[in-house]
């Protein structure tokens, strides 16, 4: 049902670039942080809620039968049994709106400059362009690409293999 | 004597399915040991969920006595991402209410009673994949005993087990029975196990499921020639009832 309800509407804002939001969030918000701040949001949401109807559909039945002949109500049931079985499609989720969220967060930054917005890898980019640059250009798409990675491996592989070895889904 | 479960002709099938089990009625007294055989298919899991009201009858009603019954799955279904010893501890949590543990020391401490009743204390920290068919069964087993509900209901529990710690298990369930003057409903598909450990016998047919047979186990008939008597009976029913749909195995 809460998929049928807004899974079109996760869909179509997952397919929607969230580049897309920061003329909006520049006419809400102005040239701050905020900015980014929501146009990373609005990158990571459809994902992350993807992530978590999907976990829920993919629980097995027979733990809600378990969870009942247990004798759990309806908060041990979410909080001891369903969050735990969704918790990869969750962390699953987060690492694809991760993902989103750095990509729109570089264009955002190349998109909106000045104001009170920080400084970062994107203005950078901006900046190598505008001086014609191109070690700087380079250099920068080099660092974006290196947190990219870095972030990908450190944080959310680890993650993601001890979720699924400790539950029998992956060879340890 | 009071009856902890009561079948008043039960029908049920399931949507749009044949009827799985008829007008199917029998009484159960509080703290009686009782074996339900059958072929495979024939309503015997669908038996044991309407007992724990997992499933509605589609005919007729059930009574089950106050505080339900706890349910050894056919699967043993663990939660995955608990230990052993979690999953012991979540069904001793989620009871709380009945068993009067509150505090986390206790519940570990009889956690580990129970693991050790089943002889798996060692394994206590492994999660469900890291346990053998027959280990699993022994979690499954314990985390049933933790939930003190006044009927237990156990399907093909031992199916997995070696003849051994079959036999040890057959007889701490006795003990526990004895002592504890639970209700349990036993599926099994070993005619000698039903003999062994019930004091009746319950036979159902299959499509649609029916009780075609009932035999009372005495003390004497668990021994010697009697027994082989009776199990030779029960086993030649049962044989002529898996015959009646043996053509059509699928
Ligand atoms: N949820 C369901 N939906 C539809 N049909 C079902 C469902 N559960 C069981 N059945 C059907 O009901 C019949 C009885 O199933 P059940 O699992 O109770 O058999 P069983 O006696 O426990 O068999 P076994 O000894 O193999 O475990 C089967 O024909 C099965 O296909
Ligand atoms: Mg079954």
């Amino acid at each position: 049902m809460l998929r049928q309800a807004f899974g079109p509407l996760i869909s179509g804002l997952q397919v929607l670039p969230s580049v897309a939001w920061v003329p909006a969030a520049v006419i809400w918000f102005g040239l701050t942080d905020a900015t980014v701040y929501f146009v990373i949001f609005m990158g990571a949401i459809p994902s992350v809620v993807n992530g978590l109807i999907a976990g829920v559909r993919q629980v097995p039945p027979q733990h809600h039968r378990v969870g009942r002949v247990l004798g759990a109500n309806r908060w041990q049931m979410t909080t001891r049994i369903l969050l735990p079985a969704i918790l990869p499609s969750y962390v699953g989720g987060l690492r694809q709106g991760w993902a989103f969220s750095w990509r729109s967060l570089m264009a955002a930054e190349i998109i909106a400059t000045g104001g009170s917005m920080g400084f970062g890898l994107g203005t950078l980019l901006d900046q190598g362009r505008a001086l014609a640059d191109m070690s700087v250009v380079l250099t920068a798409v080099l660092i974006i690409l290196l947190v990219g990675v870095v972030v990908e491996l450190l944080v959310f592989a680890p993650i993601e293999r001890r979720l699924l070895t400790t539950r029998g889904l992956l060879e340890s | 004597m009071n009856e902890a479960v009561v079948f008043d002709t039960v029908d049920k099938s399931f949507a749009e399915g044949p009827e799985v089990l008829s007008e199917v009625s029998f009484d159960i007294a509080e703290g009686e040991f009782v074996c339900l055989l059958g072929a495979s298919g024939c309503g015997k899991s669908t038996l044991l969920s309407m007992i724990a009201q997992l499933e509605r009858p589609t005919g007729g009603a059930i009574e089950v006595t106050e505080g339900g019954a706890a349910f050894m799955f056919q699967d043993a279904s663990l939660f995955p991402w608990l230990t052993a010893e979690q999953n012991i501890m979540l069904a001793l949590r989620l009871a709380e209410g009945r068993c009067q543990i509150r505090q986390r020391k206790v519940r570990r401490q009889r956690a580990a009673e129970l693991l050790d009743l089943v002889r798996l204390s060692e394994h206590a920290h492994r999660r469900p994949h890291e346990l053998s068919g027959g280990m699993r069964q022994r979690v499954a087993l314990a985390r049933a005993l933790a939930q003190e509900r006044p009927v237990l209901l156990m399907d093909e529990p031992f199916g997995a087990l070696d003849a051994i710690t079959r036999s040890l298990l057959h007889e701490e369930l006795l003990r526990i029975w004895r002592t504890t003057g639970r209700t349990i409903v036993f599926v099994t598909h070993s005619v000698d196990e039903a003999v062994h450990l019930g004091q009746r016998v319950l036979l159902l047919s299959s499509r649609p499921g029916r009780i075609i047979g009932e035999w009372e186990v005495a003390e004497e008939d668990r021994e010697g020639a009697r027994r082989a008597v009776l199990v030779d009976e029960i086993t030649e029913r049962l044989r002529n009832e898996v015959g009646r749909h043996g053509g059509d195995t699928h």
